[in-house]
């Protein structure tokens, strides 16, 4: 059954991101000022999207977890923090060839971008502290405590580029600049296709955490033996 | 079509997609790991309970 659905979930991704390419290459024209590097924006945008929606489950789930003390949250909170870490890589290097094109600088310590990749470190962090503690509740408690810090820089980022007298690079979204109605296809596919992309991913994800959730118990069972 | 920046899409795209690639190879890699691992606890466990 869960084979089934990741195999389901991947087809249907892989559809609608084949499909995306096809309406972009067909249906519209290269923006006058960037011309097809443009494009790469219908990944860059809905990767962090994708990132962000993961983070906020991963929040939910980290304060779920304190309360309730049930390993399962914390399965699906390292499962998303994984999957939208790798998201939100995805985002700063697409968004950093963007920038070489655009503005013929690969990179500049402006507030949005920063706090971007202070969100991608943070995370990273969590990831990397993870495995160093081997008790699972200890781990799970140190964890969630972790993924709720991190998620301050969430926020931070996306106000980065809608506080006053804050002169940022970083272009402001489209919704609020009123383009978006010739780009909003495109984008929404490119969300459904990462989000089918990220669900497949997280499936796997969990599978892996439920067995490592068993290993736990057998080296616990071994010992007692 | 105006092919202007085609260079820039391309290694946009490509970034994109080594990236991804190289993600599920480690989680493909991490559990046939986990898989082994867990395979080898249970057969020690038995092993231990027939004992």
């Amino acid at each position: 059954m869960r084979e089934k659905a990741i195999y389901i979930l991947c087809f249907l991704g892989a559809c609608l991101m084949i499909w995306n390419l096809h309406h972009i290459f067909t249906e519209m024209a290269p923006e006058a000022a960037q011309g097809m590097a443009g494009w790469i924006l219908f990944i860059h945008v809905p990767a962090d999207f994708m990132g962000d929606i993961l983070y906020t489950i991963a929040l939910v789930t980290c304060v779920l977890y304190l309360v309730k003390k049930d390993l399962r949250y914390d399965s699906i909170s390292v499962a998303c923090i994984e999957v939208g870490t790798m998201f939100i890589l995805v985002n700063l290097v697409t968004g950093s060839i963007w920038g070489k094109n655009q503005w013929g600088i690969w990179w500049t310590w402006d507030l949005r971008l920063t706090t971007q990749l202070m969100k991608f470190l943070l995370y990273l962090g969590y990831l990397v502290v993870r495995p160093a503690i081997s008790e699972p509740s200890q781990r799970a408690t140190m964890s969630a405590f972790i993924g709720i810090f991190a998620y301050a820089d969430v926020p931070l980022v996306m106000m980065a580029i809608r506080l006053p007298n804050v002169r940022t690079q970083h272009p402001s979204p489209v919704i609020e600049t009123g383009g978006i109605n010739s780009v909003m296809l495109p984008f929404v596919i490119g969300i459904f296709a990462q989000l089918m992309m990220a669900l497949a991913l997280m499936l796997v994800r969990l599978h892996q955490e439920s067995n490592r959730r068993e290993i736990d118990s057998l080296r616990r069972e071994l010992h007692a033996l | 079509m105006d092919v202007t920046n085609l260079k820039f899409l391309f290694y946009g795209y490509s970034a994109a997609w080594i990236i991804i690639t190289l993600f599920v190879l480690m989680l493909v890699s991490r559990g046939r790991k986990i898989d082994r691992e867990l395979a080898r606890l249970k057969s020690l466990v038995e092993d231990k309970e027939r004992s």
